[in-house]
């Protein structure tokens, strides 16, 4: 067995107004890959070129070992998906759905499904478009886990709940990698989550990958500092990966926050959230 | 497939339902009774049509309300399955409305007989004809310019269907003089011609359906 469930090589997908630009990055087993970026940074894109959803300009995809296109339908039967909206016939129940989605997985696990309802304190015959947003991503989760998937992809689908609902979601994902042969990729731009629960993060902006680590990495080493514009002007450029200007001191984001604090005494230096780092990166000016 | 197809029955079960049904044996039974044996004639070439494209226009209006082909995608089954399952439901639709085509026409041959019983089942054969190449014109016209274009395709279709009887009627039934009397050769060029013309509808559909997903 692979260590990596999906590996992304050089992925490249030209639309005429965007272009996503020889991606990479690896999903090993048994962690939650967060995949941040800004709306229009390329994350939609890079999931749907992963299930084929469109044509990929050029590179290669790899899940479980297996090209996502040669073996697509083998490899489909495995992954769970989980939209930003609502995607079942509204005016089916879930049981309905659990019916022709058993028609469709070849492992569909009936009594897993029902298990999710209950969990998830769904209605079996209560149509779709009686449930709210809530209920209808956590009907969308039991789909996605109920014919023994091995990876789930979520593009933006805690997008629009209320904390209480993705605090669920979250522990949802923690107890689907606790069997460290799952795995998930995440897309979403609320880093508060990916905070919580990934293991590692890929930043995508403008179509190209601006960092793919361990999410422990990246907290525990890039910093913020902020300083007044004369310290600003002796600091080292090769520290500094972006800067904003503020009325009476400037904040830099650096790569290493404890360097930073030995080298710069005069200045404070604090830990940076992911949505600070995503900030600098996308709004940030570069030395 | 069998997934798909599934979920397209339950689509026309909660869309139409015992109550559709209902009416639409009461509408035959009605013209039947107003129309004696031409009733027979209007239903399988007219209503029946009609009504099958009627439920693939539905299930296509509602497939793009729940932007169902987004999430299938994400399925394991390929785009040529998904655009297959909606021709095999297309196709069974098409041969339920044979089946009700053959007793309206038995029915009519019992009580207003005008013809063998052998033309009632031509009668049949010919409407199970005419709906699949219905849905073989409105399937292409669904998946490269949407819901509309469906839509338009069986306005268009049921023109021409009107147009043509009427003009038969006032020359002499000159469409049933042809059949029958270029009877054999006229149902095998017939038969060929829709299988040649289903197939490439299949194909065109499954390249636009590619096609708005590349």
């Amino acid at each position: 067995m692979a260590n990596s469930i999906l590996e992304v090589r050089e992925l490249t997908k030209d639309y005429s107004d965007f272009v996503l630009h020889n991606l990479s990055f690896t999903v090993p087993r048994g962690v939650i890959m967060g995949l941040i970026g800004e709306n229009g940074a390329g994350k939609s894109t890079t999931i749907n070129c992963i299930l084929n959803a469109v044509k990929k300009t050029a590179g290669q995809i790899l899940i479980f070992d297996k090209d996502h296109i040669t073996d697509e339908i083998e490899i489909k039967d495995k992954i769970g998906v989980v939209f930003d909206e609502n995607h079942f016939p509204d005016i089916f129940t879930p049981i309905e759905i659990g019916t022709y989605m058993s028609g469709i997985y070849s492992n569909w696990d009936w009594p897993a499904y029902r298990s999710y309802l209950k969990q998830f304190q769904l209605s079996e015959h209560k149509k779709v478009k009686d449930f709210s947003r809530g209920m209808k991503v956590k009907l969308a989760f039991a789909v996605a886990l109920s014919h023994k998937a091995e990876f789930l992809i979520l593009d933006e689908a805690t997008s629009g709940l209320d904390p209480i609902v993705r605090d669920d979601i979250l522990e949802i994902l923690i107890d689907f990698v606790q069997d460290e042969n799952h795995s998930v990729l995440f897309s979403s731009h609320i880093t508060s989550d990916l905070e919580k629960v990934a293991d590692y993060i890929t930043f995508i902006h403008k179509g190209k990958r601006l960092f793919s680590c361990p999410k422990d990495d990246l907290m525990d080493k890039y910093g913020i500092v902020s300083c007044r514009t004369a310290v600003f002007a002796l600091l080292d450029q090769t520290d500094i990966v972006a800067y904003r200007k503020e009325d009476y001191q400037v904040k830099v984001l650096v790569r290493d926050r404890h360097l930073a604090a030995k080298k710069y005494p005069e200045a404070i230096v604090e830990p940076a959230a992911m949505d600070d780092i995503m900030l600098f990166y996308v709004r940030g000016e570069q030395p | 497939m069998r997934g798909l197809m599934s979920k397209d029955f339950f689509t026309l079960k909660k869309k139409y339902g015992w109550t559709r049904l209902l009416i639409d044996i009461a509408i035959m039974a009605m013209l039947m009774f107003v129309l004696e044996d031409k009733g027979a004639l209007l239903i399988s070439f007219l209503l029946i049509p009609l009504e099958i494209m009627s439920v693939v226009i539905t299930l296509a209006t509602c497939d793009e309300q729940w932007k169902w082909s987004k999430y299938a995608i994400s399925l394991p089954v390929s785009k040529k399955q998904i655009v297959g399952s909606r021709y095999g439901f297309a196709t069974l639709m098409a041969s339920t409305g044979l089946v009700a085509s053959l007793v309206v026409n038995t029915i009519s041959y019992f009580y207003f007989p005008m013809y063998a019983y052998g033309f009632y089942i031509f009668v049949s054969l010919a409407s199970f004809a005419i709906t699949m190449l219905f849905v073989a014109l409105i399937l292409p016209s669904n998946y490269s310019l949407g819901v509309n274009a469906g839509f338009v395709m069986m306005l268009v279709l049921l023109g021409a269907v009107l147009l043509l009887g009427f003009w038969s009627s006032k020359h002499e039934n000159a469409i049933l003089r042809f059949v029958v009397d270029h009877f054999e050769l006229g149902s095998g060029i017939a038969a060929l011609a829709l299988i040649m013309i289903c197939g490439l509808s299949y194909a065109l559909s499954v390249s636009f359906f590619k096609k708005k997903h590349a």
